[in-house]
């Protein structure tokens, strides 16, 4: 560290840094901006209003969401140590490599790329379903053009999903090819748009009224509200009071999102004051997004009502005729109706497209580093971390990383891959970094000793260690409501049936072993001992 | 055993002119480029016990590859650490051999406040300008020793002129030889920079201000008797240049927010980012 004037009463010397210092790019609004985008507010209320109370009736997406953000504080505490005590880029896989094993730090990696590239096509696919299809939709029924409501539907189908879901996916990845700079000042600006529309969709709801709705809905639609409600019942959807224990069952829903609020564990290594930075941007995303979803929630009872909302998503699930809107009636359709205002429309529709992207370059960004680390641990080829001479950044690593996600994009778009399988894989990825920080202290204690998560301490208890095992349980109960419940995800090893994820994970596994192995003897025939960049300890 | 300084400063000459051959600008900064720019400031620095470190560099934006060319071509291996993580905006080195290390920066130098170079490169065969050397110093919001003996040495061997001048009055001439014949900074060029950036004016005010403090007898930057006043000076001469400077709208109305506000942005220490 250098020494500054401030403590200057020296003789005159050499007291000086050890190098030039380094502007690193990410601030921590970057950081918290990166993380809220990873939360995706618009996919979070999209996902709530729409499975919520039609899937799992009596479930209140609000109180869902309130639980699984307390959960997600101690995984965000737990990461929040690890992002300190190792402030580099690459995620889980710098932490479990230099703390656990290399080998099985680079499979739990590998695995964890390939989800993420899936959940980036699974936002592409979601701007393309929930974003432009609804924006045709509802843009179409309010301003009584035909034509849009025809293109509403025409963009959901497999070939529409697949082809501007691609589109979408190579922007992303053009957006980081041009740099991570760029890319932030991209991420600043739309988060402003993001933040401003969503104030003016709570604006139009806090003034609107479920009379208000119900007359919209029939001159717009042509559909009347209570008839929604009695259709969806004829056909066989059951509504309920609120139920703690529906909300509980409901909470892996909200809890999808909501993992994003760590990612930036990812870019670590890029981020200013990491810190302060890494604190409120990980923490600071958990409260506020988990605040903000809820608030939508209580909003959507109010002026769409709850059992209306599962009434019309659930006759839209069961395409029973008659029952719901011409496009699939996602919040931000039912946001647009209540508007009654093709402007309003526009607005709602831009807005939730815009929290949608935010995923995409972001989980894509996530696993270059991922590729990049690596790369300079040399587990992976050295072309892998190439940095093109005439745009400057990783063109390989963002090129793999655009190329997988849009494989994910066809699976997703024809293959009609159940999303929510791979948390239970990503859990378990994650659990074990939680478990590794519980075991951190005692396994590597100089390191810990030599770190500043040793002194991070709530009431005399160590929070890395305490904030672990915690999360490592919340992960566990996470894990197994998602087993058990087929709606959202169901068995991940199935002896009947082994569903795609299942295969995708056996892969990744066999592969990545089998990788590392022949990567390991592979550099020592090149006299690399690649153990030693594990003994690297970067603490800060 | 060579003299370090002989080594850095002799490896940057030669760069310099290979680079030159090959069609790339590169110009020395840092402290390299203060020993470079005259002859006036190493002996003043060895007096000192400044300690050699490492060589810095500007290059223009379209020069890049041609500057990577030319160092790979004299053994020196890139840090790729930072060649992704800066995204071309800034290099490193280290000689495969001996372990020189070179940092090279694009166009301008981007630490606690921003210098833009690339419009005065030709201003000096080897090094940035001289008002630029003593930048480079004054942007830095916690100065080690170092920085302030680099700064006080360039100002204990430069004379100021503030654009009303008509000479170099004020400065005690008998003190150091200058530099190059005639060479001064140009206390106006400084003012007009810092003129529109409020938060560089505070941090290189108060830098001024430390300059002012510690270079006297027994102080922490004690330049010697002469070059002390000289530099003394010349910092008052600098600073009053300054604060006559007419502000921009920007810098009046970021003045009201004032110390409120963090005004420099952050530099970390240079650690890996993979």
């Amino acid at each position: 560290m250098a020494e500054s004037l401030a403590s200057e009463a020296v003789a005159p010397g050499v007291f000086s840094r050890k190098s030039s210092g380094l502007v690193r790019v990410g601030s921590t609004l970057d950081v918290f901006i990166f993380n809220v985008g990873l939360v995706s507010v618009g996919i979070a209320i999209a996902y709530n209003q729409y499975y919520g109370p039609s899937l799992y009736p009596g479930a209140q997406p609000w109180l869902s969401t309130l639980l699984a953000a307390a959960g997600m504080i101690f995984v965000a505490a737990a990461f929040y140590c690890w992002s300190v005590v190792f402030p580099r880029s690459g995620g889980v896989y710098v932490f479990l490599s230099r703390t656990i094993n290399p080998g099985v730090a680079f499979v739990m990696s590998l695995i964890e790329t390939i989800i993420l590239l899936y959940y980036a096509a699974l936002a592409a696919g979601l701007i393309v379903q929930v974003g432009l299809a609804s924006f045709f939709g509802a843009v179409g029924t309010v301003a009584k053009n035909s034509t849009l409501v025809s293109w509403g539907t025409s963009v959901a189908k497999p070939a529409g999903v697949f082809w501007i879901g691609t589109l979408i996916i190579v922007m992303a990845g053009t957006l980081l090819i041009s740099g991570t700079r760029r890319y932030f000042t991209v991420q600043r600006v739309l988060f402003v748009v993001a933040v401003a529309g969503l104030a003016v969709i709570a604006v139009v709801m806090l003034v609107g009224s479920r009379s208000g709705f119900s007359a919209n809905l029939t001159s717009l639609t042509g559909l009347h509200y209570n008839q929604v409600i009695s259709t969806a019942e004829k056909h066989g959807y059951a509504p309920a009071g609120t139920s703690f224990g529906e909300s509980w069952k409901f909470i892996i829903w909200p809890l999808l999102p909501l993992l994003g609020a760590v990612q930036s564990v990812g870019i670590g290594g890029e981020v200013k004051k990491v810190r302060r930075s890494q604190l409120l941007g990980m923490l600071g995303a958990v409260v506020a997004t988990g605040v903000v979803i809820a608030l939508f929630a209580l909003l959507s009872n109010k002026d769409f009502g709850y059992t209306f909302q599962g009434a019309v998503s659930y006759n839209a699930l069961s395409g029973v005729p008659g029952g719901t809107t011409a496009t699939a009636p996602w919040f931000a359709v039912l946001a647009g109706l209540l508007g009654h205002n093709v402007f309003l429309s526009v607005v709602i529709l831009a807005t939730f497209a815009a929290w949608i992207w935010f995923w995409i370059p972001a989980e894509m960004a996530y696993t270059t580093r991922s590729m990049i680390a690596w790369s300079f641990d040399r587990v992976a080829p050295n072309r892998l971390g190439f940095v093109s001479e005439t745009v400057h950044t990783p063109v390989v690593a963002i090129g793999i990383s655009t190329g997988g996600a849009v494989v994910f994009m066809w699976l997703i778009a024809f293959k009609a891959v159940t999303f929510l399988t791979f948390i239970e894989v990503l859990l378990v990825v994650w659990g074990a970094v939680m478990v590794a920080a519980v075991l951190f202290p005692f396994t590597r204690k100089a390191m810990y000793d030599a770190s500043p998560a040793r002194n991070f301490k709530l009431a005399g208890i160590p929070i890395m260690p305490a904030a672990g095992a915690i999360a490592t349980v919340f992960f566990a109960v996470m894990f197994w409501l998602l087993w058990k419940d087929p709606i959202a995800a169901g068995p991940l090893i199935h002896p009947s049936k082994m569903p795609v994820e299942a295969w995708i994970t056996l892969g990744a596994l066999i592969v990545g072993t089998a990788w590392y192995i022949g990567a390991k003897r592979y550099r020592r025939r090149q006299g690399i001992d690649i153990s030693l960049a594990f003994q690297q300890i970067p603490i800060e | 055993m060579a003299d370090p300084w002989e080594e850095l400063q002799s490896e940057a000459v030669a760069i310099v002119a290979a680079a030159a051959e090959q069609g790339v600008t590169l110009r020395v900064v840092g402290s390299v480029g203060i020993r470079l720019h005259c002859a006036a400031p190493g002996p003043l620095m060895d007096r000192l016990g400044r300690g050699a470190k490492d060589i810095d560099f500007i290059v223009p934006q379209r020069h890049r590859k041609g500057m990577r060319r030319m160092l790979e071509g004299r053994g020196y291996v890139i840090d790729r650490d930072l060649l992704i993580a800066m995204e071309g905006s800034r290099y490193s080195f280290a000689h495969r051999e001996n372990g020189t290390e070179i940092d090279v920066f694009v166009e301008k130098l981007d630490f606690c406040h921003t210098i833009e170079v690339a419009g005065r490169l030709a201003g000096h065969p080897v090094t940035i300008p001289i008002e630029e050397l003593l930048l480079q110093k004054l942007q830095i919001v916690q100065m080690t020793t170092t920085d302030l003996l680099d700064a006080s040495v360039l100002l204990a061997t430069h004379d100021v002129v503030a654009p009303e001048d008509s000479g170099i009055a004020g400065n005690d001439a008998a003190a150091a030889e200058p530099c190059v014949e005639g060479e001064v900074v140009e206390a106006g060029h400084i003012a007009r920079l810092l003129a529109r950036d409020w938060g560089f004016h505070h941090t290189a005010s108060r830098n001024l201000g430390r300059i002012r403090q510690h270079v006297v007898s027994g102080g922490v930057a004690d330049v010697g008797h002469a070059e002390n006043a000289r530099a003394q000076r010349g910092a008052s001469r600098l600073q009053a240049a300054i604060d006559r400077e007419p502000k921009t709208l920007a810098w009046r109305m970021r003045d009201k927010v004032g110390e409120r506000k963090q005004w420099w942005q952050d530099v970390d220490d240079r650690e890996a980012t993979y």
